[in-house]
């Protein structure tokens, strides 16, 4: 038996359509035969908006049973095996944070440890250049190995995707689904005891649901209304508080990477789509003008753009995304700037949690406890790899800048912090998107360089170092001339 | 040339040892002079060691080849524990060293497998663990890379003769430049402005100066505990046994695996080897030692081949592992009750993070904080895991039954078994000894059968299924048939490596 009879979702674009999808395609169909009912609030998307996203999204594409290949076709996407970060430590600064790892470990002990060694000693190789994915991502080659023999590294990559084409394909495949769809407004929420009784809409409709799902993004249309769900801002770390959007003509050739550049008083990011290239630009308003942030953003990019919209924006987390009979899933639950590629990460993880948490009674209080408890180190996890960034900016005597150094650190960033200043170490943890490999790319990217490295790496005769040093660099430049490249790929599929 | 850092270890039990192979196969004596102190000889007589898969990994840091191996400590293999006396529901139960199901397994089968049962389609869960099956059969051969193959659904350990296992790390140590000093520690001289230990005054009236100290004095922790005066958190609230008695026999066959019966005052052991290592772990407010020692001798198979051995022990771990230019590894870091083999596993765990974060000079706390995070990290996942088989065994005949029964255990823990018992989830972690397989085969083995399970599964068609589960009983049966003996296997393996 089903302890769950009815499910409503209420939200717009991605995050209600890909709920909408994932729930009735296990819960909806036949022997299950839940009811899903999508109410959809008017979108808020614009044509400009693109999806930066990490190699991660595609296990939520497996779980949905969309061919990959196809989809990207559909939605403009494009391939991304990394970001390039430019302009954070000064201008002409920049480097590269690839999907992928750095050299090898020798003798038990991390490359990055040997690349210190080697570094005090004379190298002057960055460190990305010893990843494959990095060097994929500088000459606009995406990774498609054969299977059939070793590899130097576990390259992968993420996808640019075009948001209204992407959210379009979604929801044309939660409709053949056979989701009940409407159109609709709020027009008020009833609460007790700290559930959702029943939702009015302005057409008159009443609705009650045995779980209500909160898709709506920002606005937070339902879990908003429930006290124990209290919303934390991050504003303090993350001073920017609006969002640009543009577009420009695509970019030839193709690059397989976004480009984040910091500017003035916030940073820009581009990125490359089949037909036309998105950009998007986070910045504080209190510290720049709209005509600034235009003309930064034109010269920049350095591209004709169009169709300029700026909106507000801000970051935080839901300390309770599971309240009651209420979820939150999306934006709703938590946002972030999309900095490192995590736009759709957080409705992602919250889907999968709460797939494996899906309620079996009509109690579900302890499912709710956990699932809150996941999604808080999850997302903060996030929030501290993007804060990464701005604490370690080298743009000195530049007022937003300056005050984005400024803030006290959450504790476990400021240990991540420490033991890879001081010894070069960085930590696994157990929900994270994130390994220690993208952790030592962005510290090192940014300019912490440690002041130590695991004295065991003197075993390691300086000769045999070099040796091996310039092997890696080899196969690496043998490898990446066996990725295809996107361009190629682009105008094969035209 | 800079002179070598001294690393001097305390103790030469197997985790001295342990630490001496390790590091000197690792090349650190090309930069550290690695001195022993081996102090009394804390004889395990008689006692045999049982270890988890994640020790092969030791091995090959160690460069330690398997046949030689199995040579040099007449070691068997282990596929898992048998566990007896335990649960009312069943005399005995499983705890494998591999997945139920195929590859994909784990949870996921579970839920599956819980489904058909509810529909009256399945035999017991442990009917679909392959690692399973050829336990009960007394047979054994290692895993295959094919996943495809429900050969390849397990992994294994060894038992170990604890003696012959010490010699073996020992000439190895040995043999790679480690110093070997049969001496005693009489007392520390320890550094009047930053605390550190800087030397050791030995019973010969030598001294023995060190820049890092690595205490293996066992439960004694001579440096970390006597001359640091770093406390221990107790556990013993939680996991109540507090003596071991150990003893050799004859006989007893060769099964692959450990077998662990629970008792009224605790449990006893039985780890295959060439003559069998017996043992009872109680506690002492429950019987006596003579008592223990009685009944201990009337569960022997056969003969007794040598003097019972007995000790004492507090299940808890060190505030502080590694704390100033000491760490401490093995009893004098943590001591668990022995219920399963954790002991050497926190040894390898404590050397893998000493090389990764291995003291430099001037190098600040960081390397001594990460450490303990990681370490400590690795105690509280085991306490948890050992509690669980205290806290969920079906016994009422002792005083420490009947309070582990309704004790309050660690809240993680008590929300991992609520979940469990609702509806078959687990959130394990990633990292540590126990994977999914772990957590299941103890949940139910001990009475926990999940209330209901995630609707999700029901997509799944019946028949199919029906198929599915039929599919993994017939490979398992058919595949455990063409496996040999373990004794067979032993006796081909090493008169093949021997050619």
């Amino acid at each position: 038996m089903n302890p769950l009879k009815r499910i409503v979702v209420v939200g717009r674009d991605a995050d209600a359509w890909i709920t909408a999808l994932a729930l009735q395609r296990f819960y909806g169909r036949r022997p299950i035969s839940i009811d899903i009912e999508l109410v959809e609030l008017p979108s808020l998307l614009r044509k400009q908006d693109v999806y930066s996203t990490l190699p991660v999204l595609r296990a939520l594409h497996n779980m949905l049973g969309i061919n990959e290949s196809q989809l990207l076709r559909c939605t403009m996407g494009t391939y991304s095996m990394g970001q390039r970060f430019s302009n954070w430590s000064g201008q002409g600064s920049d480097f590269l944070h690839p999907y992928d790892s750095h050299g090898v470990e020798i003798g038990g002990i991390a490359f990055i440890h040997y690349w210190l060694k080697a570094r005090k000693s004379g190298l002057e190789v960055p460190l990305e250049d010893f990843s494959l994915g990095a060097a994929a991502a500088k000459q606009g080659r995406f990774d498609a190995l054969r299977d059939d023999k070793p590899h130097f590294s576990r390259a992968t990559h993420g996808y640019h995707l075009s948001a209204v084409e992407y959210v379009g394909a979604m929801a044309s495949l939660a409709l053949k689904e056979g989701v009940a769809h409407s159109y609709g407004q709020i027009h008020s929420v009833k609460v007790a005891n700290g559930n959702i009784s029943e939702i009015e809409l302005s057409d008159g409709r009443c609705l009650s649901a045995d779980l209500f799902i909160d898709a709506s993004g920002e606005d937070a249309a339902l879990i908003g209304r429930l006290e124990e769900s209290s919303f934390e801002s991050w504003q303090h770390w993350f001073p920017a508080d609006s969002l640009l959007v543009a577009e420009a003509p695509a970019l030839s050739p193709m690059p397989t990477f976004a480009q984040i550049a910091a500017v003035e008083s916030g940073w820009l990011g581009i990125y490359p789509l089949v037909k036309r290239t998105a950009l998007r630009m986070l910045f504080a308003r209190g510290q720049a003008s709209g005509d600034s942030v235009l003309e930064s953003v034109a010269g920049q990019s350095g591209m004709p753009l169009e169709n300029l919209v700026a909106s507000s924006f801000s970051s935080g987390i839901r300390r309770k995304s599971w309240c009651g009979n209420c979820l939150a899933l999306g934006c709703s639950s938590a946002r972030l700037e999309p900095l490192d590629a995590t736009d759709l990460n957080v409705l992602h993880t919250g889907l999968a949690y709460f797939i494996s948490l899906f309620p079996v009674s009509e109690s579900f209080s302890e499912e709710a406890a956990l699932f809150n408890q996941k999604m808080q180190s999850h997302v903060e996890r996030l929030r501290d790899f993007s804060l990464v960034h701005y604490i370690l900016n080298r743009r000195y005597e530049e007022e937003f800048w300056d005050q984005c150094r400024g803030p006290v650190l959450p504790e476990e960033l400021k240990y991540r912090f420490d033991l890879f200043a001081q010894r070069a170490e960085s930590v696994a943890c157990e929900e994270e998107v994130f390994g220690k490999d993208s952790w030592v790319s962005i510290l090192i990217g940014h300019g912490l360089l440690p002041n130590f490295y695991n004295p065991l790496v003197e075993r390691v005769p300086e000769q045999e170092l070099i040796s091996r040093f310039q092997k890696i660099l080899k196969i690496i430049a043998e490898e990446v001339d066996e990725f295809p490249s996107l361009q190629a790929h682009v105008d094969m599929m035209a | 040339m800079p002179e070598k850092t001294d690393i001097v270890i305390v103790g030469g039990g197997t985790a001295g040892w342990m630490c001496a192979a390790a590091l000197a196969a690792q090349g650190i004596a090309k930069l550290c002079r690695i001195t022993l102190v081996e102090g009394q000889a804390s004889h395990p007589a008689g006692a045999g060691y049982t270890t988890l898969p994640s020790i092969k990994a030791f091995h090959r840091l160690l460069g330690l080849d398997e046949a030689d191996l199995l040579r040099q400590t007449l070691a068997t293999f282990k596929l898992g524990t048998e566990f007896s006396g335990w649960s009312e529901f069943q005399a005995a139960y499983f705890h494998p060293f591999g997945s139920y199901g195929d590859k994909a397994g784990g949870l996921d089968f579970l839920q599956h497998w819980l489904r058909a049962r509810g529909e009256g389609l399945a035999q017991p869960l442990e009917d679909y663990s392959y690692c399973i099956a050829a336990s009960k059969r007394n047979r054994f051969d290692f895993p295959t890379k094919d996943p495809k193959s429900i050969a390849s659904t397990y992994d294994y350990a060894y038992h170990l003769d604890a003696d012959l296992y010490k010699e073996c790390l020992k000439n190895l140590a040995v043999n790679c430049g480690v110093i070997r000093l049969q001496d005693w520690v009489d007392d520390t001289g320890r550094n009047s402005v930053n605390g550190n230990i800087e030397r050791l005054m030995l019973k010969s009236g030598k001294t023995l100066k060190g820049d890092f100290f690595i205490d293996c004095s066992g439960s004694d922790a001579i440096l970390i505990g006597e001359s640091l005066g770093v406390g221990a958190v107790d556990c013993s609230h939680w996991l109540p046994c507090d003596r071991t008695i150990a003893i050799s026999s004859s006989g007893g066959g060769l099964p692959p695996y450990t077998r662990v019966m629970a008792k009224a005052a605790g449990w006893q052991w039985k780890i295959p080897l060439q003559n069998s290592s017996n043992g009872y772990v109680y506690s002492s407010g429950v019987i006596s030692d003579d008592e223990a020692a009685n009944e201990l001798h009337k569960s022997l198979d056969g003969n007794p081949v040598s003097a019972p051995l007995l000790s004492s022990f507090k299940s808890g771990y060190r505030e502080t592992t590694w704390y100033k230019n000491c760490v401490a590894v093995g009893a004098a870091g943590a001591c668990f009750d022995p219920l399963e083999p954790t002991g050497l596993y926190l040894v390898q765990a404590a050397i893998t993070q000493l090389i990764r974060l291995f003291p430099g000079e001037g190098q600040g706390p960081m390397p001594a904080k990460e450490f303990n995070r990681h370490i400590e990290e690795e105690y509280t996942r085991i306490r948890d895991f050992l509690i669980l088989h205290y806290h969920l065994a079906s016994r009422t005949d002792s005083e420490i039954w009947r309070h582990c029964k309704e004790m309050v255990i660690p809240e993680a823990l008590e929300q991992k078994i609520t979940l469990f018992k609702k509806r078959g989830f687990l959130d394990v972690d990633a990292a540590g000894p126990f994977p999914v397989a772990s957590w299941i085969s103890v949940m139910t083995g001990q009475g926990i059968w999940p209330e209901s399970t995630n609707p999700l599964r029901r997509n799944f068609p019946r028949e199919e299924l029906h198929k599915t589960l039929g599919g993994i009983r017939g490979a398992v049966n058919r595949s455990v048939e063409n496996m040999s003996s373990h004794r067979e296997f032993i006796s081909q393996y090493l008169s093949k490596a021997a050619k």
